[in-house]
This record gives structure tokens, sequence and C-alpha cells, in this order.
């Protein structure tokens, strides 16, 4: 998708989530009553966001972990757990976690984080065996550190893919979370939820506008931070290293 | 100086390396050659420590290189391996000052020194110091990884298949190069290959490995001459008389002037294969030799080659 496509669907989406949730009045039917769009889409970005930042912190760290020489006996077992984990639909992860840890936030947030983790992890470790062996045997060769070939040549390099990772698992993240509403997490999910029980088309439909909107408008900004980050790579070497 | 003492190194059952003892000497270019699975590459990786002996030592002027940290040493050897492996995401600049970087020289000098061995390599700098590697020709893209082996002007060289990645045409082109600068900067150069033309056109000295041993180590014309055994012969192929004669360049043989009238003049440094070449093609018996300055210096007549031959062939 081009750049300029990104910055239209930023401005357009972020937009109109932005009008929805400052203005309530602005929607033509009654809204769900339990809290207000703004509430909601907070509780939502702040479930979205930490598990997201947990999936990062602990997609990177293991995936870059698991491509080290004395990390490489678990790269398949690492891989293999990664693939499956993948398989399990988001929603029986969230049920799954409920007999674990019981509900609320806590176990949402627990259940999203793990979930998220597998694109990031899966990219992470993908993108770093991806870094040619030549580059790799010249840096060594050259004198670089292990930690000096990690920061300056294999992470430059495999940013692209890490950050399209990052741009999947969050944007499933949304839409996991809005199903987060059904082990008590909050969120987009608790009009949509509402909505389902009492047979309500507008508690429904104003959950998933939102939630709609909200996934578009981070799929439309990873997808500028991308570019940017292609444009990243283009720059000198970090000096005095 | 680099010393190889009773040095064997094992791979679980395999032996890549048995009990090599080899002492290559300062400004010299040594060629190590032999068959692939010969353990030319090993040999060469161990000096900088990408290798591990299994058992014995290599000494860099006379000092274990397992005293130096690995990265420590491996910044004052150059490095230049087959795919080169420049690093996609930074300028071709940027690639030539890794090691300087590395060893902490100030931004200034590293711009001049980048400048000045791009200029070395026969890249201009203004034109190529802000490409990146995939706009960059495989012969371009080699320069390069030979430039940034000798951007912090390491007094060895390690290279391993250097140009064998080039095509024929390049390759030929960069090795004369490369000689051309290796004339002028008198490094001690390790160069693996396993093409015999070119360790004949490049090597001041020769080691044949094969199996992990050490089969002849020699000056290469010396290696041309006498070869150890059926191996060595059979290695440098029949044709040794002619690679004999690649080796010496038109003015060692030459009569001095004045000389019998010839239509035909060739640069005096010219090899004595070519010039072979040119009385075979020309039909003709006598060529004039000129110096750089477009003078007569001397002439050949085609009978010196064969008694050359012949003399050095009987010694």
């Amino acid at each position: 998708m081009t750049r300029s496509w990104n910055r239209v669907a930023l401005a357009g989406f972020g937009g109109a989530l932005a009008l929805l949730t400052l203005f309530p009045g602005l929607w033509p039917w009654a809204l769900y009553p339990r809290a207000n769009p703004a509430e909601l889409l907070a509780e939502h970005l702040s479930l979205v966001g930490l598990s997201s930042l947990v999936a990062l912190v602990v997609g990177l760290g293991v995936g870059i972990a698991v491509t080290r020489p004395a990390g490489r006996s678990f790269l398949p077992l690492a891989r293999t757990l990664a693939s499956v984990g993948q398989t399990f639909p988001p929603a029986a992860v969230l049920i799954l976690a409920v007999p674990a840890l019981g509900f609320g936030v806590g176990p949402a947030w627990v259940a999203l984080s793990l979930y998220g983790v597998l694109p990031i992890f899966g990219n992470t470790v993908e993108a770093l065996l991806g870094v040619s062996p030549d580059t790799q045997e010249a840096a060594r060769g050259l004198g670089f550190r292990p930690s000096q070939i990690l920061w300056q040549v294999e992470l430059p390099l495999a940013r692209p893919l890490i950050l399209a990772g990052v741009r999947t698992s969050t944007v499933v993240n949304v839409g996991t979370a809005a199903i987060g509403a059904a082990i008590g997490a909050g969120g987009l999910g608790a009009p949509i939820l509402s909505g389902l029980v009492t047979q309500n088309n507008g508690f429904l439909a104003e959950g998933a506008i939102l939630a709609g909107l909200l996934a578009l408008t981070l799929d439309a900004g990873f997808g500028l931070l991308g570019a940017a980050s292609d444009s990243i790579r283009r720059v000198s070497p970090p000096v005095g290293a | 100086m680099i010393q190889f003492e009773g040095v064997t190194r094992r791979y679980g059952e395999t032996t890549a390396l048995a009990d090599i003892d080899l002492t290559l000497a300062d400004h010299e270019l040594v060629v190590l050659l032999g068959p692939s699975g010969s353990g030319k590459s090993t040999l060469l990786r161990l000096v900088n420590r990408l290798l591990e002996p299994t058992v014995g030592q290599i000494l860099v002027d006379g000092r274990d290189v397992r005293s130096y940290r690995p990265e420590a040493l491996r910044r004052t050897i150059g490095y230049v391996i087959q795919n080169v492996g420049l690093f996609p995401h930074w300028r071709v600049a940027d690639n030539v000052a890794t090691v300087p970087r590395l060893l902490g020289w100030d931004k200034k000098k590293i711009a001049r020194r980048v400048e000045e061995v791009l200029e070395l390599v026969g890249l201009q700098a203004a034109t190529y110091a802000d490409r990146f590697p995939h706009e960059l020709s495989g012969g371009e893209a080699q320069r390069v990884g030979v430039a940034r082996a000798l951007a912090s002007d390491p007094p060895i060289l390690l290279m391993d298949e250097a140009f064998s990645a080039v095509d024929p045409v390049g390759r030929h082109r960069i090795q004369g190069e490369f000689l051309e600068i290796q004339r002028r900067l008198k490094k001690t150069v390790v160069f693996v290959t396993h093409d015999v033309d070119e360790a004949i056109r490049l090597g001041d000295k020769i080691a044949l490995l094969k199996a992990g041993r050490l089969v002849q180590f020699d000056r290469t014309e010396a290696l041309l001459e006498n070869p150890a055994d059926a191996f060595v012969e059979e290695f440098l192929g029949r044709d040794r008389t002619l690679k004999r004669l690649s080796r010496v360049p038109a003015y060692t043989l030459a009569r001095s002037i004045p000389h019998p009238g010839t239509g035909h003049v060739l640069p005096e440094t010219t090899d004595l294969r070519l010039v072979l070449s040119h009385f075979l093609t020309e039909g003709t018996d006598v060529v004039a030799l000129k110096n750089e300055l477009d003078e007569i210096s001397g002439w050949l007549h085609r009978r010196d080659l064969e008694s050359w031959a012949k003399s050095e062939g009987s010694r």
C-alpha cells in the first residue's frame, strides 16, 4: 500500500474515530448508556496498548534470544510453539484464560499479550535468520562484537519485517480485545456484547464501528511508520559505536 | 610474519588440517591453493580467530593470536570474502568506514581515509561514496570490499576466494589492479583460491594443500619448475611451461639494441606467454620492446623463449 494512501487513511479513519468519540451527539441513535464512547475507547486502547507492548518486548526478546548461538537449540521448539499457538482462535485463547486467571481486565491482558506475541516473534525470527550469512561473516571478520552485529547490522536489516509483525499483532489485538468484554475486560466489546444480549442493534453498531475505525487507523499508522523506517534504513551508522 | 606451528583442526571425526607448519614472511602475497576440501579456507580463518585450532598455535609477529581479544585482533587484519558481504543498509562510504569507526577514529580522519582508499581501488569517491551496495556491479562491490579491508591500513590482509564471484573478464582486471595496489602497499597477504591461474598470477609464493596437508610451499616460479610430486604436477596442469612464461616479463630476456628491423613492438613489461602468443599469431620471429616512454629498449627472438624454457625446465 502506498504512502499517500496510508496518509489519507490515517486522516480519514482517525478523524472519523475522533469525531464519533468526542461528540457522541453525532450518533443518530441512542448509545450504550453505561459508559460514553471516549471511556470505552480509552479502555480498549489501554487493553490493546499494554498487551501489544508486552507482546513486542517478549516477541522481540525471545526472537533475538533463540537466534543467538547460545539459544539456537531452542529455535525449533519456539517456532513449533509459535505456529501451534497461531492456530488457536483468539476467542479460545480468551476463554481458556478464564479458568486459569478468572474474570476481569487482568486475564484479558495476559491472553491478548500471549496471542500478540506470535506474529512479532515469528517475524523477528524470520527477519533475523534472513540476514545474509555473508553479511554476518563480514561483520564478524571485520571485528564487530556480537552485540554490535545485533544492533548495527541484524536489527536494522530486520526492522521492516519486525514492524510488519507488530502491525499485524496490534491490529488483530484490536479485534480480539473486543471479545475481551465477554470475560469482563470492558472496552468497545462491552456495547457489542450488550447489544447482542439485549438485541439492541444500536449498541452493537456503536462498538463495532468504533472498533473497526480503531483497527483501520492503527493499520494506516503502522503503514506510515513502516514506510518511514524504510527511509531510516538509508541513514548512516551510529557514530563512535 | 604469520607462523602456523603444528596446527591441526578437526571437526568431530574429520580432520580439516593435519599438522601444518608454515611461515609467511612480511610483505609477501602467499596463495593458499588447493581443491575444495583441502583446508585452505580453514587455514586462513585461523589467522583472525574466526576458527580456533584443535592443536598447535598461530603466531602473528611472534605473538600467539589467542593472547588477543578476537575482535581487537580482527580489527588489525583486513578481511575480504568471496561474496563481499557489504552491509546492504549502509552507503559505500559507511561500509568502507567500518573498521576505522570501530577503532574510534575521528570523523574527519575517517572521511579523508574513505576517499583515499576508494580512489586506491579505482572508484571515484564523488561517484560512489553515496551509493548503496545494491546499486553496484559485482566488480564494483568487490572493489568496495577490498577498500573496506584496507581502510584502517592493516599490515595483514586475508582474502578468501576474493575475486571468485566476479565474471572472468572482470576478474582478470581486478587481479591486475590488485597486483598494482600490492606493489605499492606491500601488505602481508594471505590469498585463498582454487584457481591455479589466479594463484600463479598473484602469488609471490604458493602453498599447495591437499586433504588438510601441506604438499608444497615454495616461490611460484620454483613450484612450477619443480613440482614436489605427481599431485602437484597434475594440479598445476600440463601447460606448466606456459604458466611459467606468464610470470616472466619480456625485459628480463631482452637483447640490447641495436635490433634487427621489425614492425612488431610490445611494451617491455608484457609477459613472455603473451609474447609467444604474438609470435604464433603474427607469424613473426622477432619483436621489439618499448619502455614506458615509448622508446625502443631491446628486442626478443623466438629462440630466446625456447632456450629459456629448455634451460629453466632442465634445472
